[in-house]
């Protein structure tokens, strides 16, 4: 397979990023993980913002399951 | 463009045993098929085996498994990069398969011995295997015999090995041995190890035998991984912190082996895959494999976050 044209959507420091073959090239390969490759930048940003919503929901849960503080009540 | 393999010594490095993702009403779900090998590729993994052992390929039909292919092909995977898990006690539907695969571009073939009502003697098993070589008739083909180990007690004896390589060494290529102990897949290199190629599937073993070929399911989640393991490239010890260990690639699978103790091969790297990716839908096993038991998916998925996969392995 030929990934020069493909994206990629990858994890670096803590974040996701959708990015094309020709800029994680350039990154230090220790600084990233790869997750998944996609050929079009438009499915890269599919998956990408699935991966934040899951993320935004993992996070309410969590927030969810803080008992209230004295403010609150 | 299909490329016909025409050595018969070619295969070498980690074949991917790959899962077989399903959409909910349990049919094959062949666009994230298609991207998980994908991702494999783009993680280093250069050759695949569909529908063995870890994708379920007795649950399958022929027309599933060359619809599958066709959509992989078109997808831009090579056919010479494919094996084709064949597992069929009729004679007639394993020669269909592999005629209309080859016609795909596909040229290895996995094929495991005939299951019946009764163990098979090797008079009858010779006699099967000379049938579906003599039937599938084609040139440039390979066969790999799929030994599946102790427990199914459905092996090809050496002695048929032999005798089938003699009769058809253009076809007969390879063994790939799914038995958990070494000591079975030394056997068979020492027999073979010069004629045929001998490719162990149980990553435990291979810094003890050291193949030149595996077929990996475990590569599913950690291609990386056993690329190191297989090449014997284990990471030198940096740190200099008395008592303080660097983790092996071999200390990984075993790890990874021991979070999913005995609970079933399957549907535990499927499950792990699901958190991998952040898609429920990997977990869906076909029947008769069954799903893990609710309170056993709890205790996987705890073990399998503790254990921290990195993406980069």
């Amino acid at each position: 397979m030929n990934f020069e044209n493909t994206w990629y959507v990858i994890e670096r420091h803590n974040r996701y990023e959708a990015v094309s073959h020709e800029v994680m090239c350039t990154y230090d390969p220790n600084t990233f993980v790869m997750l998944q490759n996609f050929e079009t930048h438009h499915e890269a940003l599919v998956e990408l913002r699935r991966l934040i919503h899951i993320e935004i929901e993992e996070t309410n849960q969590k927030i969810d399951k803080i008992p209230g503080d004295s403010s609150t009540r | 463009m299909v490329e016909p393999v025409t050595q018969t010594n070619d295969m070498s490095g980690v074949w991917a045993d790959v899962l077989t993702p399903l959409k909910a009403d349990l049919t094959l779900d062949a666009p994230r098929f298609c991207a998980h090998i994908r991702n494999l590729s783009a993680r280093g993994v250069a050759h695949f085996t569909v529908f063995g052992f870890a994708g379920e390929g007795p649950c399958f039909s022929n027309s599933e498994k060359l619809d599958a292919l066709s959509e992989l092909i078109k997808s831009g995977v090579s056919a010479s990069d494919l094996m084709l898990g064949v597992t069929a006690t009729a004679i007639a539907d394993a020669v269909h398969l592999i005629k209309s695969a080859h016609a795909l571009g596909v040229r290895r073939f996995l094929v495991a011995p005939p299951l019946h009502y009764q163990p098979i003697g090797q008079s009858a098993m010779l006699a099967f295997y000379q049938q579906l070589i003599g039937q599938v008739n084609l040139p440039h083909w390979q066969l790999y015999f799929h030994q599946l180990g102790g427990v199914f007690r459905a092996d090809v004896a050496e002695a048929t090995l032999a005798e089938l390589r003699r009769q058809f060494p253009f076809a007969v290529t390879g063994i790939v041995d799914q038995d958990v102990h070494p000591s079975h897949t030394l056997d068979l290199m020492r027999s073979f190890g010069s004629q045929l190629i001998v490719a162990p599937t149980n990553e435990a073993n291979l810094l003890v035998l050291k193949p030149s070929v595996t077929l990996s399911a475990m590569a599913n989640l950690m291609p990386v991984v056993i690329k190191h393991i297989l090449a014997n490239d284990l990471p030198v010890q940096t740190t200099k912190i008395s008592g303080m260990k660097v983790k092996s690639p071999d200390d990984r699978v075993t790890e990874l082996r021991t979070i999913m103790g005995e609970q079933p091969l399957v549907a535990s790297l499927k499950l792990f895959l699901s958190m991998h990716y952040r898609q429920t839908e990997w977990e869906w096993v076909r029947p008769p494999l069954m799903r893990i038991s609710k309170d056993g998916r709890e205790a996987l998925m705890k073990a399998f976050k503790n254990f921290n996969l990195l993406a980069s392995e």
